[in-house]
């Protein structure tokens, strides 16, 4: 049983990627209990102080829930706004950062387009997939997969220019550099591995089919640069286990690794702006 | 048996936990925040700074492997260190302004505060006389009631009962009564009836709230609230006018917060009075406030600005008076830079306070005088705790032989009353 963006023959098969899978989400569901949980040990709302001995471990999750929902009711002296103007403008534009630094903005928004997009596409990459494993009559996976080729990769270079522009910013800023910690750099090193191992995955499969000449391939010219300066050549054999490990990382790193870290602010950051109505401004 | 944790979580919701977790880091309070730059960037003051360590406080208390291992123990150190660097802050808002993540911050501090009081860490110095001394006299100064009806000069009539009341506050009542002197006058001018709460009028609170402080004395700055707030109802009042930021704040979202329900009159400052006032064409400045031409430029408190969103009407005011040609802060409105003295910063730490303010005057000389003086101008402000500790850093600058910190600062309702050719003090 092959996997989807696998090859026929080679290691990573369906069981091998569902069993990642399936860890990497308990991993992240575990993680994100014990951050709600974490939460769910503060009060219901100001002035009043949380349960004596903390909450329990379904008791906190109601507890973060409930003050949550109050928080979000509650009147606005002066900057309430509209959820779908905070939604649109302020978690899906970051109009909060436009404001303070166009080019932090512009290197936030590659990093949040890339991202998000790679991740929309994997998933329904994998809802094909599944629709095929269950026999309903919809997409060849093969096929599907060679129409997301064109927008992995501009999503992939999206991600990876607003990667390297954090990383510039991080190393010849010496405000930006001072002020870097260990929870910064771990977010931004993973980030640069899974995209470096995503390029080299990519080439590899094209290369190990025999594509080695890229005209008509041009998209994914860049994937073969990657490939051949990272001296990958000889290990043409181990194509997919290269592919298993960046599929791993990715699932790991880019997902199970979320609560543990400095990407949880991809959860709490529009969780923050939307029950603060946008924020002050 | 199961270990104490270093840090209890009292005082903070479970969304503010949350919100710690939501710094992206980015660092932009930091570029903004006036007591980091006050200090001379003593990094533990950085609001980026304070949330990490207070996430990191969290974490080893309630994190995962506390959960399976129990809490880890923060040093003592850590507890005092912080706390100093968390009252070094004014709690001025500009943080929650520019914060890319949303993050209430204001509320985030005075809840870390309240936290390390309760933890018995806060607060800071002199701080932590505040509760028995406003238990004691319901007021901040340590003044015996009866001090709160010096102020009043015979000329001014206040009535027993009327539908606007004016709530004075402690600092204008008992130490810059200039601005209660005029306030009172310019009313009577205008021919609006008002009363006040004379010597029954009790602190605001907002000085326990923005402290940490407000449960210390069986919840007095509770007490405070319902004291002033049936005492309101008593006298019929329907608008009670502020012309103190700190109070008027206190009124519009601590009182109701701590009574758990809303207050059963409108809440106004007097400069959105005046500017009502003068929309309506109720009132017609009689003279040039300095009785000749002058630029004046105006700070917005954070209590007023910020805190609560009053912004345009002060400037209405200023901009319609004769003989004062209004100039705008480069830094204004949300983006205003704080003047040091509040979150109890200007008690606590008056050293900080003083550079903060001094940078506020520079603010104003540049717009003041964008090149040579030639003449005095105005600096407005709209709140006691501006005027003095602005006051304070002009003195300061002016000790440095810094010509161009000669400015006149004054509080918009005392500019009112000289338009009004009212006079400012008592006699």
């Amino acid at each position: 049983m092959d996997y989807f963006s696998g090859l026929a023959g080679y290691s990573i098969t369906f069981i091998v990627m569902m069993t990642v899978s399936f860890l990497a989400i308990t991993l992240l569901l575990v993680g994100l209990y014990f951050n709600v949980r974490k939460w769910g040990q503060g009060s219901l709302e100001w002035g009043v102080d949380p349960t004596e001995g903390g909450n329990g471990f379904i008791g906190s999750i109601v507890v973060f829930c409930k003050a949550y929902w109050k928080q979000l009711q509650a009147h606005s002296v002066h900057h309430g706004q509209h959820i779908l103007e905070t939604l649109v403008f302020d978690v899906i534009l970051q109009r909060r950062t436009a404001r303070a630094s166009p080019l932090r903005w512009f290197m936030h928004i590659l990093i949040f387009i890339g991202w998000m997009g790679l991740f929309a596409l994997s998933g329904l990459m994998f809802s094909v997939e599944m629709i095929h494993m269950l026999g309903i009559p919809f997409i060849e996976p093969e096929l599907f997969r060679e129409y997301l080729q064109l927008p992995n990769q501009l999503l992939g270079y999206t991600l990876l220019f607003g990667v390297l522009i954090a990383i510039a910013r991080r190393l010849f800023i010496p405000k930006v550099r001072e002020n870097t910690n260990s929870y910064d750099s771990i977010l931004l090193v993973t980030l640069t591995v899974v995209i470096v191992t995503g390029f080299f995955a990519h080439a590899g499969r094209y290369i190990a089919v025999g594509i080695t000449d890229f005209t008509g391939y041009d998209f994914i010219y860049l994937d073969y640069i990657f490939w051949t300066l990272g001296g990958l050549t000889p290990f043409l054999t181990y194509v997919q286990e290269i592919a298993l490990t960046h599929s791993v990382l990715a699932l790991f790193v880019g997902f199970a690794f979320i609560p543990y870290s400095k990407y949880l602010h991809m959860i709490t950051t529009p969780l923050t702006m939307i029950v603060n109505k946008g924020g002050e401004h | 048996m199961a270990k104490t944790p270093s840090l209890e979580i009292k005082n903070l919701t479970a969304v503010q936990l949350m919100e710690i977790d939501g710094c992206m880091r980015c660092g932009e309070c930091a570029e903004w925040c006036p007591t980091y730059e006050g200090s001379n960037f003593k990094p533990g003051l950085s609001p980026r700074d304070k949330i990490y360590r207070w996430k990191r406080f969290v974490d080893k208390t309630y994190g995962m492997r506390a959960a399976f291992f129990g809490p880890k123990t923060i040093p003592e150190e850590e507890f005092v260190e912080f706390k100093d660097d968390v009252h070094g802050c004014t709690t001025c808002g500009i943080c929650a302004t520019v914060c890319e993540a949303g993050i209430n911050t204001v509320e985030l501090w005075e809840a870390m505060r309240a936290n390390l009081v309760k933890r018995g860490t806060g607060p800071y110095g002199k701080q932590s006389a505040m509760p028995t001394i406003i238990s004691e006299t319901f007021n901040a100064y340590n003044e015996p009631k009866e001090n709160r009806l010096n102020w009043i000069p015979a000329d001014v009539k206040i009535a027993d009962k009327a539908e606007i009341l004016y709530f004075l506050g402690c600092t204008a009542g008992m130490k810059q009564t200039n601005l209660a002197v005029s306030t009172a006058r310019v009313l009577n001018k205008l021919g609006v009836e008002f009363c006040t709460l004379g010597e029954e009028e009790a602190c605001c609170g907002s000085v326990l709230v923005r402290t940490g402080q407000y449960h210390k004395e069986e919840f007095i700055a509770k007490r405070l609230a319902q004291s002033n707030v049936e005492k309101i109802k008593e006298k019929g009042a329907k608008i009670v006018l502020y012309a103190c930021a700190g109070c008027f704040r206190a009124s519009l979202i601590d009182w109701p917060r701590l009574l758990g329900e809303e207050t059963p009159f409108k809440v106004m400052h007097v400069s959105q009075f005046l500017a009502e006032k003068l929309e309506k064409g109720e009132i017609e400045w009689l003279q040039k406030p300095f009785g000749e031409d002058k630029l004046v430029t105006y700070h917005d408190p954070c209590h007023l600005g910020r805190h609560v969103g009053v912004y345009d009407e002060p400037r209405k005011v200023l901009q319609s008076m004769p003989g004062m040609e209004y100039i705008e802060l480069e830094r204004s409105k949300a983006y205003q830079r704080c003047c040091g003295a509040g979150g109890g910063v200007k008690a606590g730490m008056p050293e900080l306070a003083l550079s903060i303010a001094k940078a506020r005057v520079g603010d104003a000389m540049e717009a003041l005088y964008p090149e040579e003086k030639t003449q005095t101008n105005v600096f407005a402000q709209a709140c006691p705790f501006c005027k003095r500790n602005i006051s304070d850093g002009r003195d300061a600058l002016l000790d440095e032989d810094n010509q161009k910190a000669d400015i006149i600062i004054e509080d918009i309702i005392e500019i009112s009353a000289r338009a009004l050719g009212l006079s400012n003090v008592k006699d």
